[in-house]
């Protein structure tokens, strides 16, 4: 049985980890927290991976950890304390321009706050239905569409400028 | 997602993620977080689940069937009786009357467990006994014919003028029996007195508290239940069943021997209800009784059971206290709310009844020592000519406590007291003493300890002897206090009667 157990997780983990990787990114914008949450989700799971191999919904299994790993995240203290003013500490050793630093969409995207932006990368990263998100997210669809529609308008919005700088 | 808009940004979002730089992480070490983390989970659902049994398994073990007297006292709460000596405005009082931090144990406490306790807080300040008296309220059960009369200037005994008594053999004398002091007053009330119930009773007890070394505490208050009920309520118009889950009771133990028993039953009339106590305990220093006490407002009496035993009448706080003592030292205490309407001989009579015994080996009192003569004794013993002993408080546990004055100036607090060992009141070198150590008083090789008071705990000396039956102690603030008049006073015989 561990056998199995094992070698199902590891040709799922194979395929899917950088999938999982980027929407975790997506959510949080920090490469490192985005690894804490995948390596969470996948240690969860390990754990729940008879049961969710069985339901044929590993996908959806972990994308709801990663979604309620990302809750958890926002509501832990430290998360909730206030950035210093000098963003000399705790910086980021300069590694040159990454693709996001320079797309609007990217800026904007760390603009939305964490609801708005768990319902973006549902719909438009993942791909989920209204139903299927507010199912995700445990909320009902109405405040699925009410956030979705308060994230766009900031988005098409940055997207916009951005559209309109890169044809200058 | 049809609007070309969301497509757009749909597109943009992917492209964004597709630029993200992904770590490269082995499966290998997903699947070695995975297997710590299950491994994690079962260890603490194996953990969660024995701890979970074992402590179902305890409580199970703790509670399954009727709790035996081997119980802790102090999970039992005190009764709801106002007659009884926790509520009793005597408990206060004598708290008040030990300011420098004495604390006796008063009677109704009824846990012998807490007299360490009482010595280690009380010895420091007044080693002479009154902070290790193991009834602050003590009682010598032996109603004295007299109050003191060779106090100088003493307070009086009170108001309680008894008309008979046993008391203790003069203190100069060597009591005349000394044998059977162990018989054990177990005894086996079983027949005899079940044998001629005064009443019609609805049922007749059944379970008498036989000899035995398990004691099944509820039994045995159901047991006493009935009985009163034979004796005051025949026909249980007013005197309820005793109901475990109801009903109050009160244990006194120590070192697993049971030496009180009580419990607060419900007595119904008219819509109203009231409190039918009983305390039946292995002598008077297990129970709280402040008649002879010399700064109590309890009025007390004697009254004649029918020649079957003394008995004393307490009235206070609301309440009738009875309270006779046994032939074989147990002395019962019945407690009735003044809505009772049973006389005083009938109180006497329920508390007279033999069957009312303590169950198990109960541990044996001493006879009990007479205030009235401890208190002159004590006099004559230690204040010597050209000095004077001004006697502030007395009680019958026995206790005295006065100011001892030389040619008119006080030197200090001079008290003695006697308390039995039965029940743990041996010798013990405390905290508040500075030095200790023991002397040998006479040729004999008499031993008595003597201990050296801190200053902060009152000063001066402590001198005690273990005898057979009384640890027998006098304490001076005044250092220069003659020792060898207490060495003398202590080990008298006289104050070691055998039962």
């Amino acid at each position: 049985m561990g056998g199995t157990r094992d070698d199902g997780f590891t040709a799922y983990v194979a395929g899917r980890r950088s999938h999982l990787f980027r929407a975790a990114y997506l959510l949080c914008g920090d490469p490192h927290r985005a690894e804490d949450i995948v390596q969470t989700a996948l240690a969860k799971l390990y754990v729940a991976w008879p049961r969710a191999s069985r339901a044929d919904s590993v996908d959806a299994y972990v994308r709801r950890v990663i979604i309620n790993s990302h809750v958890d995240e926002t509501r832990r203290p430290w998360r909730r304390e206030s950035p210093t003013e000098d963003d000399r500490l705790d910086r980021a050793a300069p590694s040159g321009v990454a693709p996001e630093d320079s797309d609007a969409l990217w800026a904007a995207l760390r603009e939305l706050g964490p609801k708005q932006r768990r319902v973006v990368v549902l719909r438009h990263y993942w791909g989920l239905s209204v139903e299927e998100t507010a199912a995700d997210l445990g909320v009902s669809p109405g405040t699925v569409k009410s956030q979705t529609s308060a994230a766009l308008d900031k988005l098409r919005t940055a997207l916009m400028s951005d559209t309109r700088g890169g044809r200058r | 997602m049809t609007d070309p808009a969301d497509r757009f940004l749909q597109e943009r979002l992917h492209a964004l993620a597709r630029d993200v730089r992904v770590p490269v992480v082995p499966a290998d070490a997903d699947l070695r977080r995975g297997r710590r983390r299950l491994f994690r989970m079962r260890v603490a659902m194996v953990g969660a689940t024995t701890g979970t049994l074992a402590v179902v398994l305890g409580i199970t073990g703790l509670t399954a069937g009727d709790p035996k007297a081997t119980e802790l006292p102090v999970t039992q709460p005190p009764t709801t009786l106002p007659a009884t000596p926790i509520s009793s405005p005597s408990d206060a009082k004598s708290d008040d009357a030990t300011p420098d931090g004495e604390h006796q144990a008063k009677g109704g406490d009824l846990r012998v467990g807490d007299q360490p306790d009482t010595d280690l807080t009380g010895q420091g300040t007044d080693p002479a006994g009154r902070g290790g008296s193991p009834n602050g309220g003590g009682v010598t059960g032996a109603p004295s014919s007299a109050a003191p009369g060779t106090t100088h200037g003493g307070a009086d005994t009170g108001h309680y003028q008894p008309s008979n008594g046993t008391p203790a053999s003069d203190p100069t004398e060597t009591p005349a029996s000394t044998v059977t002091a162990t018989s054990a007053p177990t005894g086996t009330p079983t027949a005899t007195p079940t044998a001629e119930p005064t009443g019609t009773p609805t049922s007749t007890p059944t379970v008498p508290p036989t000899g035995t070394t398990k004691v099944q505490v509820h039994r045995v208050l159901r047991y006493y239940n009935e009985v009163l009920a034979e004796q005051l309520d025949p026909d249980r118009d007013h005197l309820q069943p005793y109901d475990r889950a109801i009903d109050t009771k009160e244990t006194t133990r120590r070192d697993g021997v049971l030496f009180a028993l009580g419990a607060s039953y419900r007595w119904e009339a008219g819509g109203s209800r009231a409190g039918l106590g009983i305390t039946v305990a292995s002598g008077w220093d297990q129970v709280d009784w402040d008649c002879g006490a010399s700064d109590t407002d309890w009025q007390c009496h004697v009254a004649d059971a029918g020649g079957v035993a003394p008995a004393e009448v307490a009235t206070h706080d609301g309440v009738r206290q009875v309270a006779v003592e046994h032939s074989d030292g147990q002395v019962v205490v019945v407690t009735a709310d003044r809505s009772i309407r049973r006389v005083d001989d009938e109180l006497v009579t329920a508390a007279s009844d033999d069957r009312l015994i303590l169950p198990g080996d109960a541990p044996v009192a001493p006879p009990v020592l007479d205030v009235e003569t401890f208190a002159p004794a004590g006099v004559a013993a230690l204040v010597r000519t050209g000095e004077s002993f001004d006697q502030s408080s007395v009680d019958r546990s026995p206790q005295v406590r006065g100011t001892w004055a030389v040619a008119g100036a006080a030197r200090g607090t001079l008290s003695w007291a006697a308390r039995p060992v039965y029940a743990g009141a041996r010798w013990e070198c405390l905290r508040s003493y500075r030095t200790c150590e023991d002397v040998v008083v006479d040729e004999s090789g008499t031993t008595v300890h003597l201990a050296a008071v801190r200053a902060r705990a009152g000063g001066g000396w402590v001198i005690q002897y273990d005898g057979p039956s009384y640890a027998v102690r006098v304490y001076a603030s005044d250092r220069t206090f003659p020792k060898r008049r207490a060495y003398a006073f202590v080990t008298q015989p006289g104050w070691q009667p055998v039962r």
